[in-house]
């Protein structure tokens, strides 16, 4: 589309008609720009509603019930019976909310606030029970969350499409329209003025006719003989120009009379004839690759992917040679050095290391999907022991596994990713010394393996479950060495095999990362 | 020899060093940097360096358009410390729980604030306009909602402020009287059919139409601050209607937009923007902005402090909310045509002349420049709609996000997509 502007800008010689084409390239610019802004507000909403609502959504009915199952006895019948009040306000904000979603309505969110609030109020006025209800209340919170981030998104992504890209798109017509009038203005007025020379032609031939018989009758027609024929084309040709068509080969053009002025100017018509045919079909053109470039603009989507994957992998060489040169100047100069310059050595050294750890771990995050990895058999038991070994564990802690863990057939590097970042998170954050417990285990789960990795370390605040597994976010002691970047690895490995990952933890309680993996290889 | 062989040695295991990969880990880097997010109204790198030098603190402006700064700010509180933005956009950010509550007892000019803010009402004669007048939205309640009832902690910093209308260029349509004979109506006018043009934006736009329509008597509401869906549709039915007669020579998206359209002669009159307005005046068109008799459409700048800011970046941040209250950045903006909360404050960095243009609403007793050194208004011009407290006295209606939002994008949609 870009060429045929270029074209158009270059090959028009009115300046009113290439600044139109000017404009429509502007505003088509701002259109894919907006464009890119719609398919991210999708893809934003998509994650929302599709998949993280649903998942706390079931997690706060699941705790409801088994509250309820808790407060089983007759005692308790008065917090069973608010137990009961705040599964069903919770049921109708969800169905609220969900019903949101299919028909955009502001009052629906402002209904599901309000049953998700007095769910809330009926769990604060329950007896007792305070770590319980201070659980529930909290997922419900995160529930409120994520719903109104979908209902932001949602109306972002129509604020885009119906309002922001319609606005592009009318300028767009604006000009588009106004090129296509100018070209329908030209052509009448080709159109007027070879009817105009029609006529006079007409008329000339008439005259000449008379003139013809009398020459006729005087000079016995030889005259005739050479003025009627190109008469006659040319008033055939003046006709076929005022219907707008465009002629090749025009006759007479080779004379030096009046007729030879007339083929001329017949000339010229069909040439700004074709002109202005010319400039329709770019115009139909436009229209036509405008809804080629949307198709454009999703690979380009797909290219921007790439380029984490890129920057990280090219970034590394440098960030090695750097590391490599300071080990020289250490050994060539080592004794001449200061002990300040020897500590800014060391600094660089472990600064270089640390950025190498960085962009290992962006690139490990990239190359989830990209690496082709073949199923093989895997021995779990040998598998965890090969974790064991590579990660560094000062303080000792008991890394251990259930019995006879089977051998599985399934990609081996991917799960031996998501199995050391787990573990070593695990050992690195352990705040009980040689007493720090962690424990592997799995059971069949129809079509997925569900592992469960135990630890008994500080445990995770419940606000922060969600933050954890986003790219470069920390949680926990932040005196602990990490990038953020280990559990987002995690998810997008596991997701990208189909699996999926939850986490139960509390402050003080240790954490459990439970999450499946397909029996058969599948991909997202 | 040896040193050889440990150079080899390194040459050989660094890229098998990091191929083998590593368990997760990084540095915290400590942030010293105050991080705005907003748009270009007010993140303007004037403002931005002034305030650098005078509280020797970082600060990192994010400008960006008003619906993906909005969508960043509902969703990623982290990424910001503070929010600039309009009051419409405040509901849904403190409902998401993703800014937190303001202590008034910081911020010292807290006491300047006018009545504006506070109560509505610039003065207690003024006209209360319809739709979120910014007190309805200010103080936090003892229920934890928004509302009117005065508290000692407020949802956002009241700062700038302006009214609207619409600008019309008085070399093609006969100048009006303000209040008088200027009205809303001119708009949907069949006189300047071909030459119109509105802002594209629902929550500012249609606020346009639907006062423009009220004053042609083409359409009526109960509440023109929150429509009901029968009122947006006979509005919309109205405004399709003229788009295929062809009333409309489109919508604009930017303040640069509308200038270009009415510099080109493409555009009479149109939706306006103060600093377009005073773009057209500084480029030689003599564009009025108008005083509509049934008043102004108004709205209010707001600053919000995001909800995960704490420690020593909140006092940055209250750092920067006490110096937009003392004075310079109140009258920067006042060249822009733009008022602030406590305006007693920037008096001082006024000259005489230029405080009788902008706030008293008397002719300039020379040429007065704007924040780019451009001359924007000539000696004797006095400033359409008179002073603040007139202007402000006559507000038709405050920029909302109505209970049918999402109802009035899919009309839009239609009205713009109606050929």
């Amino acid at each position: 589309m870009s060429e045929t502007i270029e074209r158009l800008k270059v090959e028009s010689d009115d300046l009113p008609t290439r600044q139109k084409v000017e404009k429509i390239e502007v505003h088509l610019q701002e259109n894919a720009r907006q464009f890119q802004s719609v398919v991210e507000e999708r893809r934003i909403r998509k994650d929302l509603v599709q998949v993280q609502l649903p998942v706390v959504g079931d997690r706060v009915d699941r705790n409801l019930r088994a509250f309820s199952t808790k407060l089983g006895s007759s005692e308790q019948q008065a917090n069973q019976l608010l137990v009961y009040g705040a599964r069903s306000d919770f049921s109708i904000a969800e169905k609220l909310i969900l019903r949101y979603f299919e028909t955009p309505d502001g009052k629906l969110v402002d209904a599901a606030l309000k049953a998700s609030s007095d769910a809330k109020t009926e769990i604060t006025a329950i007896d007792g029970f305070s770590d319980d209800k201070n659980l529930l209340a909290e997922e419900i919170e995160t529930f409120e969350r994520i719903a109104l981030r979908g209902v932001q998104a949602t109306r972002s992504y129509l604020l885009f499409r119906n309002v922001v890209m319609a606005g592009e798109a009318s300028e767009i017509a604006h000009y588009s329209r106004t090129l296509r009038e100018d070209a329908e203005k030209q052509r009448h007025l080709i159109a007027q003025q070879a009817d105009s020379s029609r006529k006079k032609v007409s008329l000339l031939t008439i005259l000449s006719v008379v003139v013809a018989a009398i020459l006729a009758i005087l000079i016995a027609g030889r005259l005739a003989v050479a003025i009627l024929p190109p008469i006659t084309a040319l008033t055939r040709t003046f006709g076929m120009l005022s219907g707008g068509e465009t002629l090749s080969d025009i006759p007479e053009t080779d004379r030096t009379d009046e007729i030879g002025q007339m083929a001329v100017a017949a000339r010229v018509f069909s040439d700004q004839n074709r002109q202005t045919r010319d400039l329709l079909r770019d115009s139909e053109e436009l229209r036509e690759k405008l809804e080629a470039q949307t198709i454009e603009l999703e690979a380009t989507n797909e290219e921007l992917d790439s380029f984490a994957y890129v920057a990280s992998h090219d970034l590394k060489s440098p960030l090695r040679g750097i590391r490599q040169l300071a080990t020289w100047i250490e050994e060539d100069a080592v004794d001449d050095f200061s002990p300040q310059t020897l500590d800014y050595l060391t600094k660089l050294k472990s600064r270089v290391a640390k950025m190498e750890a960085l962009l290992q771990d962006l690139l490990d995050f990239s190359r989830v999907g990209r690496v082709n990895t073949k199923s093989e058999e895997v021995n779990l038991e040998s598998l965890l022991q090969s974790i064991i070994e590579i990660t560094d564990n000062p303080n000792g802690a008991a890394v251990t596994w259930q019995d006879n863990l089977p051998t599985i057939n399934t990609v081996r590097s991917p799960l031996e990713q998501v199995f050391l970042n787990l573990i070593g998170n695990a050992i690195k954050h352990n705040h009980r010394g040689k007493d720090g417990e962690v424990h592997v285990t799995l059971e069949p789960k129809g079509k997925f393996h569900r592992f469960r990795v135990t630890d008994n370390g500080p445990g995770i605040a419940a606000k922060d479950h969600e933050r954890a597994f986003q790219m470069y976010q920390r949680v926990g002691d932040q005196a602990v060495d990490g990038s953020g970047m280990g559990l987002a690895i995690v998810k997008k490995q596991i997701e990208y095999f189909g699996g999926t990952i939850q986490l139960d933890s509390l402050p003080g309680q240790g954490a459990t990362f439970t999450f499946t993996w397909p029996v058969e290889r599948q991909l997202t | 020899m040896k040193r050889n062989t440990r150079r080899n040695f390194l040459k050989t295991t660094a890229g098998t060093a990091a191929l083998l990969g590593t368990a997760p880990y990084g540095f915290a880097v400590q942030r010293r940097v105050l991080r705005v997010l907003g748009t270009h109204v007010t993140l303007q790198e004037s403002l931005r360096q002034q305030a650098q030098e005078d509280l020797g603190i970082a600060i990192e402006f994010q400008p960006g358009g008003s619906a993906s700064i909005a969508h960043q700010a509902s969703t990623r509180p982290e990424s910001f410390d503070l929010y600039e933005q309009w009051s419409n956009s405040i509901r849904v950010l403190w409902q998401a729980g993703t800014i937190q509550p303001i202590e008034t007892s910081r911020l010292a000019n807290w006491n300047e604030i006018n009545n504006l803010t506070k109560t509505g009402r610039l003065t207690s004669e003024a006209k209360l306009g319809a739709g979120d007048a910014p007190n309805k939205l200010l103080f936090v309640q003892e229920d934890g909602s928004l509302g009117g009832d005065i508290a000692e902690r407020i949802s956002y910093l009241p700062y700038v402020h302006n009214v609207d209308s619409f600008g019309y260029d008085a070399a093609q349509i006969d100048r009006g009287i303000p209040y008088e004979t200027e009205g809303w109506g001119w708009l949907l006018d069949r006189k300047w059919s071909g030459r119109v043009a509105l802002v594209n934006e629902p929550t500012i736009g249609l606020f346009d139409a639907a006062l423009a329509a009220q004053d042609m008597g083409l359409a009526q509401f109960d509440d023109i601050g929150n429509m009901t869906k029968s009122e947006i549709d006979a509005l919309f039915r109205v405004l399709v209607d003229l788009r295929r007669d062809g009333h409309f020579r489109g919508v604009w998206s930017s303040v640069p937009h509308s200038v270009e359209l009415m510099k080109s002669g493409e555009v009479a009159i149109e939706s306006m923007f103060s600093p377009g307005v005073f773009a057209l005046k500084a480029g030689g068109i003599d564009c009025i902005y108008a005083s509509p008799k049934s008043g102004y459409r108004a709205w209010h700048g707001v600053m919000c402090l995001s909800a995960q800011t704490t420690g020593a970046s909140k006092d940055m941040a209250y750092e920067y909310m006490n110096w937009w209250l003392s004075g310079w950045p109140g009258a920067f903006i006042a060249r822009q045509g733009y008022y602030i909360s406590n305006p007693q404050r920037s008096k001082e960095f006024l000259s005489e002349d230029e405080w009788n243009y902008w706030y008293e609403g008397q002719p300039a007793q020379s040429d007065l420049k704007g924040t780019d050194d451009r001359i924007v208004v000539q000696k004797g011009d006095s400033r359409d709609g008179g002073s603040y407290e007139k202007r402000f006295s006559n507000i038709a209606v405050w920029n909302t996000v109505m209970d049918n939002y999402e109802y009035t994008l899919n009309a839009w949609n239609e009205f713009l997509s109606a050929v």
